[in-house]
């Protein structure tokens, strides 16, 4: 097993990030598919996603517990980038799917049916069966975790004792200062943006 | 209240740290003296720090609770990120005699201790002042400014265990999958 950090080929200006030694696989447009070619089973982080070291071994154990299936762990998407409120970013089919569509999955959640890919293990296996069934296509939350509930596994484990931090929100606008002056050498700390 | 992110003027090679809009106070040799220049009550964070939204609300909200009083995140301290350390400790520690001679970090759930880092905390504005004018020469560290406090303003510093500040500063790449 393997840990990967995807990367944005052009990062969106002014995005929150980690920056560690992870390896990187840049990506294009979302899609993921080049994971595929590194031939291992993959814990697979995204640019913005922050984890300590404690979520981390949970989440590899439990990663080595299903091994040959897809796992996840919950994190928020936040209200202040165009949403109503901060919903978790795993998506289940509510009961009659032709009628009501998705949801998000509720705090606690057992598994979804829509993973996103925020923090995500995914065996080798399914990432070649995927690249293999959908030639061409691309490798995101989107099209991935639809094939994958139809055609491999109806319901994805949330991992909750592993709980990353989605670095993309807005810091509250009350709590920023205005830039102070200029670091200006050794010594004294100074601000700067 | 505003919130600061530090950050070393010269980054040891190979950490990993977080970047976002918050403003940056750039320090040498770990010197926090810069905080001054702020002029108001501050949330403190590291470099190596991640924060949920959430969390940095809720804290926020619990300083203000009590302004005038220091509010330290324990963070946790890797064995990995320090040669000898057996297990992962907090960084925030007791006294444990009362001669002073010796100390224990905290364990998780304390409610309070005497000396802190500052991975993560509340410095109320009129503290870091006082701080400046007591001790005006050499370098404004963690733990000048924990002893300084302990000394002069208060023992009891409560500990803020409702968020889950992220301390990144751990070899992250070789962690046993």
């Amino acid at each position: 097993m393997k840990i990967v950090r995807t990367w944005p080929l052009r990062p969106p200006a002014g995005r929150a990030r980690v920056d560690d030694a992870i390896p990187r696989l840049l990506v294009d447009d979302f899609d993921f598919a080049e994971l595929a070619t590194i031939g291992d089973d993959l814990i697979v982080l995204e640019w913005d996603i922050a984890v300590d070291k404690a979520c981390l071994q949970r989440f590899a154990a439990a990663a080595r517990t299903y091994a040959d299936r897809v796992i996840v762990a919950p994190y928020l998407l936040y209200a202040d980038n165009g949403r109503p409120a901060d919903v978790w970013a795993h998506r289940y089919w509510t009961p009659n799917r032709h009628q009501v569509g998705v949801g998000h999955v509720p705090d606690g959640a057992p598994w979804c049916n829509l993973p996103a890919l925020g923090m995500t293990y995914l065996p080798q296996a399914v990432l070649r069966r995927y690249c293999d069934e959908r030639p061409g296509q691309p490798l995101n939350d989107r099209w991935f975790s639809e094939w994958h509930y139809e055609h491999v596994e109806g319901r994805v484990p949330i991992i909750w004792d592993a709980r990353p931090v989605h670095l993309h929100y807005q810091l509250p606008a009350e709590l920023l200062p205005a830039p102070l002056p200029a670091y200006d050498g050794p010594g004294l700390g100074r601000v700067s943006v | 209240m505003k919130l600061v992110r530090s950050f070393p003027a010269e980054p040891p090679a190979g950490r990993n740290y977080v970047v976002d809009d918050a403003v940056r106070l750039v320090n040498a040799g770990y010197d926090y003296r810069g905080l001054l220049e702020v002029g108001e009550d501050i949330v403190h964070l590291d470099w190596d720090t991640a924060l949920s939204r959430e969390d940095l609300v809720a804290f926020a909200a619990a300083a203000r609770s009590e302004p005038d009083r220091v509010l330290v995140a324990p963070v946790p301290i890797y064995p990995d990120s320090r040669r000898g350390l057996p297990k992962t400790i907090w960084n925030t520690r007791r006294y444990t005699t009362p001669a002073r001679v010796a100390m224990a970090h905290n364990q998780h759930g304390d409610r309070f201790c005497h000396l802190f880092g500052f991975g993560m905390l509340y410095l109320p504005f009129a503290l870091i002042k006082q701080f400046n004018e007591d001790v005006p020469d050499g370098p404004m560290g963690d733990i000048h400014f924990a002893l300084w406090h302990y000394e002069h303003v208060r023992r009891e510093v409560p500990l803020w265990w409702d968020g889950h500040p992220i301390h990144l500063h751990y070899r992250i790449s070789e962690v046993p999958l």
